[in-house]
């Protein structure tokens, strides 16, 4: 790796290009390191649970961690499985409080479980705004009160489509916070 | 940050505590975990929770078991039950025995946040309020007079700090401010508390009524004294008057009550023998005093007799804060009252709330919480049902056909059963049968749930 202290995003399987680079766009805009697309890997197999038919996103994250490259500050992986922890039905995607690894996946975001795939735009600044979410879990911000702040915690994909890609003053407040702790 | 509220989580599978913990710890709680009810007993011991996620079946002492025992020792603690699929009956005998509600593994994210927030207005603990709340507690002796924030705390001090003596006392504030209750709370503070409190609304007689109310009357004092009638003067004797709306009376009755004061003993109205005035005076106005003194139409000694002390209580438009834990107060109250299932306020019924000015101070605010609990339905308050709820454009058409009403009506039961099709149908007073032919008729669509 050319760069040190980098936000690494790792695709699982296949991932939409287009995807990967409006995220490199909009992640660019909100934290302070450079941002590299990292090789891909195989789909998470190890995560699938036969019980639940969903994958594991702890287990996701664990292996984030284990290979991740030297210099990588933060790493995001990116998934069109669908995600759970034991104790919920699903999530969109889990981070680590704070952390290195976050993952986030597609598949709900994208409609393509429902009658409505969503289109390409939309997409895009779902995932963008779960990314950004997760990885603000990894910088210890915790969910926020201000339901346009991008770390409030969004069960419907409405509201997701509503709350923006920024974190609030506040959150913004605790963000550089930790980046000031060493976080 | 949102939430002082400190969280347990009981099981004896880590991986539950852990994503349990996890999550929560995202939506930021604070939050401890204990592998067995033995480890959360300890746990309780060190420190208290607001909420506890609780397993059912463990190893050694169980769900249930430990439930029994926090009932006692933990009485304000919300136990909400972690349930698998295969063990219903027990969350339900748990509901039964005092848990506060239950969850199936696994659980809807959304379920559990919602939930907590639950809780979290039942319990009162509306944001960063959990230290005040042993203050609350305390506060609430004063005759369940309700207030966290600053400028109530400072009232609160002020009762206790004047209740002691027996100087007497003008409480100012504008209408339904809770002057009154002020009062009673100084009252039952005082060493008077084992007297009477008497309390007279000086507004609501005339002049010549007010006097035989105040003073008492001897039988054929004036043409209606058929009998000999004890006043609240003497009602009041060995405990307190309250006068309330003082300002709005007479000058011959300021000059009366001036006396009273000042020898201490009175007259009833056509008597001879003088009576011993054993009262603490406190009263309450809710005009500037100041300006009627300047025109000469209220007396300034008396003033200075009735006004040793003031306790100013501001209106509910400056002390906002108070909003959730009032409304919750008295949705708890009417709810048991009406003896209806109330025990939540929706976001935006409190959103609502917290933007309306309440000219009508706590007084409006109770009385729209009761008419809110008249009028709805479910378990949670609607911003639709508070009466100064401004109407976004609703399905119902107020001049629509009977038709659209119809479907209006029928969408909006939908909605607030969740498109449960039997409580709907129970709702509507028709048959489910009948309801799926309206809603087909009407080309009605369950909304996705994302
Ligand atoms: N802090 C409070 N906590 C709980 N209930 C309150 C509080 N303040 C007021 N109330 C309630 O609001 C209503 C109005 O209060 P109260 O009669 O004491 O007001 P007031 O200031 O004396 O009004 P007015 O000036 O019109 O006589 C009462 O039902 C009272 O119980
Ligand atoms: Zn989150
Ligand atoms: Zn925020």
């Amino acid at each position: 790796m050319p760069e040190d202290n980098f936000i690494g995003l790792r695709p699982y399987g296949q991932i939409d290009l287009d995807i990967l680079e409006v995220l490199v766009k909009e992640l660019r805009q909100l934290f302070p390191f450079p941002i590299v697309i990292l090789e891909a890997c195989a789909p998470p197999d190890f995560a699938y649970d036969r019980g639940r038919q969903q994958y594991l996103a702890k287990a996701i994250l664990n292996d984030l961690v284990k290979n991740a490259p030297q210099g990588c500050k933060r790493i995001a992986g990116l998934t069109d499985v669908d995600l759970f922890l034991p104790i919920l039905t699903f999530v969109y995607g889990e981070a680590m409080l704070p952390g290195q690894a976050a993952v986030v996946s597609t598949y709900r975001l994208s409609g393509k479980n429902s009658e409505n795939p969503v289109p390409f735009e939309m997409l895009a600044k779902r995932v963008v705004k779960e990314v950004v979410h997760e990885l603000g879990h990894t910088f210890n911000l915790v969910h926020c009160d201000n339901k346009d702040c991008v770390m409030s915690f969004a069960h419907e994909l409405d509201h997701i489509d509503k709350k923006a890609v920024r974190f609030c003053r506040y959150c913004s407040v605790l963000f550089s916070d930790a980046l000031g702790q060493g976080l | 940050m949102k939430k002082n509220i400190r969280v347990m989580v009981v099981d004896d599978e880590l991986i539950v505590r852990e994503s349990l913990s996890g999550w929560l710890k995202m939506d930021g709680y604070a939050v401890e975990t204990a592998a067995s009810a033995e480890d959360a007993l300890d746990l309780l011991k060190k420190q208290r929770f607001n909420v506890m996620f609780l397993d059912n079946k463990m190893p050694g002492m169980d769900g249930l078991e430990l439930l029994d025992r926090l009932k006692e020792e933990e009485p304000d603690m919300a136990v909400i039950m972690i349930t698998a699929y295969g063990s219903i009956d027990g969350a339900i005998k748990a509901m039964k025995n005092g848990a506060y509600d239950y969850l199936l593994k696994p659980f809807d994210p959304n379920e559990i946040g919602l939930l907590i927030q639950k809780v979290i207005d039942y319990q009162g603990l509306a944001e960063e309020n959990i230290i005040l709340k042993d203050q609350i507690r305390e506060k609430n002796r004063l005759e369940s007079l309700i207030g966290q924030s600053k400028a109530m705390q400072n009232v609160f001090n002020l009762i206790l700090d004047v209740a002691e003596a027996e100087s007497n006392i003008l409480i100012t504030g504008e209408t339904g401010t809770g002057k009154e209750l002020v009062a009673k709370a100084i009252h039952t503070q005082s060493p008077r508390a084992y007297g009477p409190f008497i309390a007279v609304n000086c507004g609501a007689f005339t002049e010549h009524l007010l006097e035989s109310e105040l003073f008492g009357h001897e039988k054929g004092a004036f043409t209606d004294a058929v009998f000999a009638k004890k006043g609240r003067f003497e009602l009041a004797q060995g405990g307190t008057l309250f006068l309330d709306e003082v300002g709005v009376i007479s000058m011959k009755m300021q000059i009366d009550l001036l006396r009273v004061l000042e020898e201490k003993s009175f007259y009833r109205v056509g008597g001879t023998q003088p009576i011993e005035a054993d009262f603490r005076i406190l009263s309450a106005t809710n005009r500037e005093l100041g300006q009627a003194i300047q025109e000469s139409i209220f007396r300034q000694d008396l003033y200075y007799r009735l006004n040793v002390i003031t306790i100013h209580v501001p209106p509910l438009r400056e002390r906002k804060e108070d909003i959730p834990l009032l409304a919750n107060h008295f949705l708890r109250r009417f709810a048991k009252d009406l003896n209806k299932p109330f025990d939540n306020i929706s976001r935006d019924a409190l959103d609502e709330m917290m933007l309306y000015d309440w000219p009508g101070n706590v007084r409006e605010l109770e009385n729209a919480i009761e008419r809110a609990v008249v009028v709805g339905r479910g378990r949670t308050i609607q911003a639709e049902n508070l009466p100064f709820y401004k109407e976004k454009p609703s399905y119902t058409p107020k001049d629509g056909t009977l038709k659209e009403v119809e479907k209006g009506h029928i969408i909006e039961v939908l909605e607030e059963t969740r498109w449960n099709i039997s409580k709907a149908a129970s709702t509507l007073g028709i048959d489910r049968v009948t309801l799926y032919n309206r809603i087909k008729k009407y080309g009605l669509k369950k909304p996705s749930d994302a």
